[in-house]
C-alpha cells in the first residue's frame, strides 16, 4: 500500500487541501483521499504534489513494506 | 450532494416514469364498430405522459441551475456522454472508468440471460419485456451510483 505525508507536509507549507489541489490542478476532494491513503495518484501528480511541498518524491510517498 | 453524483437517480426516476407510460399502453383500448375506430389510452398513461413532463422540465431547470453556479462544471444535457461521468481530475477519472466496468460486467451477464429467459417458451407480454428492461436500467444505476458515492465529498 502507497503510504504518504501529504497531510504533514500541506499543513508545514500552510496549505488548505483546496490551495493545494488549486496548485496541482485537482479537486480539494482528491487531495483529501490522497492524504487518507484511499487514492494513489498517478506519477504526474505526485511529481507536481512534489514540487509545490518542496519535498523529494520520495520524501512523501512509499511503499509500506519499505523501511524508510 | 452533487448533481452528477445524483444522476443515474434521475435516470432511474425517468425509467419508473416510462414504466408506468408502458402499462398504461398495453391497458389502452381500441374499439372498432362499423364505421369508426376509436383508441382510448388508459389514465395511467396520460398520466404518466403529464408526470414525464413535469420531470423533464424540473430536470432542465435543475442544470441550468447547476451550470449557473458551477460555470467551470458545466453539464450538457445533450451530450452523447452520460453526464453522471465525472471526469473532473485523475481521481474521479477513476472512480467513473470502475463504476462504467461495473456496470458493463453487470451488462456482460444480464443481457445474455435476459436473452436466454426470453427463449423459454413463457407467454411474455410486451409490458413484462418493457418491465425486465427497466429493471436492467435500474440495477444498471444503482451499480454505477455506489461506485461513485465512494468518492463523494466530504
Amino acid at each position: 500500500m502507497l503510504k504518504n505525508r501529504v497531510k504533514e507536509l500541506r499543513a508545514r507549507n500552510n496549505f488548505t487541501q483546496s490551495d493545494l489541489g488549486k496548485l496541482v490542478g485537482v479537486t480539494r476532494q482528491t487531495i483529501a483521499f490522497i492524504e487518507k491513503g484511499e487514492f494513489s495518484p498517478s506519477i504526474t501528480l505526485a511529481l507536481k504534489l512534489s514540487k509545490e511541498l518542496k519535498e523529494p518524491l520520495e520524501q512523501i510517498f512509499w511503499l509500506e513494506e519499505e523501511i524508510r | 450532494m452533487n448533481i452528477r453524483l445524483l444522476y443515474p437517480f434521475y435516470n432511474i426516476l425517468s425509467c419508473i416514469i416510462l414504466l408506468f407510460i408502458g402499462w398504461g399502453f398495453t391497458r389502452s383500448t381500441t374499439t372498432v364498430t362499423e364505421n369508426s375506430m376509436e383508441y382510448t389510452l388508459h389514465p395511467v398513461a396520460v398520466i404518466a405522459w403529464f408526470v414525464l413532463v413535469l420531470f423533464i422540465i424540473a430536470m432542465v431547470v435543475l442544470v441550468k441551475k447547476h451550470n449557473k453556479k458551477n460555470p467551470d462544471k458545466k453539464i450538457n444535457t445533450f451530450s452523447i456522454k452520460p453526464p453522471e461521468y465525472n471526469e473532473e481530475d485523475e481521481m474521479y477519472q477513476f472512480a467513473t472508468m470502475n463504476a462504467t466496468k461495473k456496470v458493463y460486467t453487470f451488462l456482460t451477464w444480464a443481457l445474455p440471460l435476459i436473452l436466454a429467459l426470453l427463449l423459454f417458451p413463457i407467454p411474455f407480454s410486451k409490458f413484462s419485456i418493457f418491465a425486465i428492461i427497466v429493471c436492467v436500467i435500474i440495477i444498471q444505476n444503482l451499480i454505477f451510483f455506489f461506485e461513485m458515492r465512494k468518492f463523494k465529498e466530504e
